[in-house]
């Protein structure tokens, strides 16, 4: 089997993740923040562990604006209708993937998309803009935007910056104080290398947030109120402590292998696989508007086959995993003008391997030249 | 003779653990018991009397807010506890 789907999830994890998961649920699993007892405590432990790596991960000098969450589409809900209220005007990018459109369009925001060359540098909002949301990487066709210059821009005009890092997370260097960033949104099980169910909500401080769901939080419990107090207002429910100690245990794995190192092997990894793509005829290759393709994931399609009946294919015929479809992305679809076709989306892990790189070439020129 | 300092997350006490530590003060998350706990449940901070004022001093150069503040002490092997003013 081939794993290139790590855009979707991560499939291969380090080690330490595994036994993490294992050794927490068997020796450690109490209820964090919720009561006393030793277990109770160590879980408090692990989960305070992992929100400590966490926000030295990302530069947060405040252990408590770490928040986690089930996923990522969470930590955006969360960032957006904890903010967002009805008619409140947000500027988007072209690359949003559902987790934030589908929010904005529940709440009725005032929505507008800009356009795709003002993603580098610059942006024009009107005066009464209340967030700008960027997806840091996108899903489809790995566009990095540049959030450094948006959150600036956003600093400078008091506009709230919401970066979606669901996919640039534990693999470009993100920093909340240089990038600007005022909400942070991103999954635990992607870049990042932990179990699925985690993700991960920061908050500037001075941010209104509301939360979505209230209930127990181990603190506070005689008020009928929820909590005011960060992490607790947006935590409420027992924590998924197994994961969260997974989670901190893929960042400390990162930590120790190096993200450049990661991101460069990651960068590697791509330019064989586009290379070689470039050589198979009737393979279209879907770039960012850069003609380098950096990142870890590419869009690509093959003349005379449906992208999903491609994957299926990939899959049953050969053990590769890949995804074919809109990817829950159809914005960025029609921002690169493939709504009507969607994409086979490559998405590659620093555990692959250039062996099965040229493999998996070698499955497409077949593919694509004999069948 | 112990204090309790009181917090309002057990992310806080944890972090006020860590925090009093880089100074070489032994401190310990506890659940606060409910007689004292102000406002239902919550997590405290236990430490040594003697290194109450400092981490005191600490925590007002930081973001962290104190909720409350109890000595400990024993009555006919009863634990009790008596408020301090910070």
């Amino acid at each position: 089997m081939i794993y290139f789907d790590n855009a979707a999830t991560s499939f291969l994890k380090p080690e330490s993740v595994y036994n993490s998961v294992y050794k927490t649920m068997k020796l450690y699993a109490g209820n964090p923040g919720r009561g006393g007892h030793m277990l109770s405590m160590k879980a408090n432990e692990i989960v305070y562990e992992a929100r400590e790596t966490v926000a030295e991960f990302f530069g947060i000098k405040s252990v408590e604006r770490v928040c986690f969450t089930n996923n990522a589409t969470s930590a955006l809900n969360f960032g957006i209708k904890g903010v967002i209220g009805h008619k409140d005007k947000v500027l988007i990018s072209g690359f949003e993937h559902n987790s934030v459109t589908r929010p904005l369009y529940a709440i009725g925001a005032d929505v507008e998309v800009m356009p795709w060359s003002d993603y580098d540098s610059k942006v024009a909002v009107s005066g009464d803009t209340k967030m700008i949301i960027v997806n840091h990487m996108s899903n489809v066709n790995g566009n990095i935007s540049n959030i450094r210059a948006i959150g600036e821009y956003a600093k400078k005009n008091n506009i709230i910056f919401m970066v979606d890092a669901s996919q640039s997370a534990g693999h470009i260097p993100i920093n909340i104080i240089d990038d600007n960033i005022d909400i942070l949104a991103c999954s635990g099980h992607k870049g990042l290398l932990g179990p699925q169910g985690t993700g991960v909500l920061y908050v500037r401080e001075g941010i209104n947030i509301k939360p979505l769901i209230e209930g127990g939080t181990g603190s506070f419990s005689e008020e009928i109120a929820q909590p005011e107090v960060f992490p607790d207002i947006l935590e409420s429910g027992t924590l998924n402590v197994a994961g969260i100690g997974g989670l901190c245990e893929g960042i400390k794995y990162i930590n120790k292998y190096g993200l450049y190192e990661k991101h460069n092997r990651e960068k590697e990894l791509m330019k064989s696989l586009v290379t070689g793509l470039r050589n198979i005829k009737k393979v279209i290759i879907y770039n960012n508007k850069n003609t380098t393709i950096d990142e870890n994931l590419v869009s690509i399609n093959v003349s005379g086959w449906d992208c999903v009946s491609l994957a299926n294919f990939l899959s049953e015929k050969y053990g590769v995993c890949v995804r074919g479809g809109m990817h829950c992305a159809p914005l960025a679809h029609k921002t690169m003008g493939t709504e009507n076709t969607g994409t086979v989306r490559i998405s590659l892990s620093h555990f692959n391997t250039f062996a099965e790189i040229n493999h998996f070439l070698n499955i497409i020129d077949k593919i694509a030249n004999v069948m | 003779m112990n204090m309790l300092l009181i917090f309002g997350s057990a992310t806080a006490a944890k972090r006020v653990e860590k925090t009093v530590a880089k100074y070489g003060v032994i401190a310990k998350v506890i659940h606060t018991p409910a007689n004292i706990s102000k406002s239902g449940c919550s997590h405290s901070v236990k430490i040594n009397e003697k290194d109450f004022r400092d981490v005191v001093r600490v925590l007002s150069n930081s973001d962290i807010k104190i909720l409350g503040a109890f000595k400990e002490y024993t009555v006919s092997g009863k634990t009790l506890y008596k408020e301090m003013i910070i």
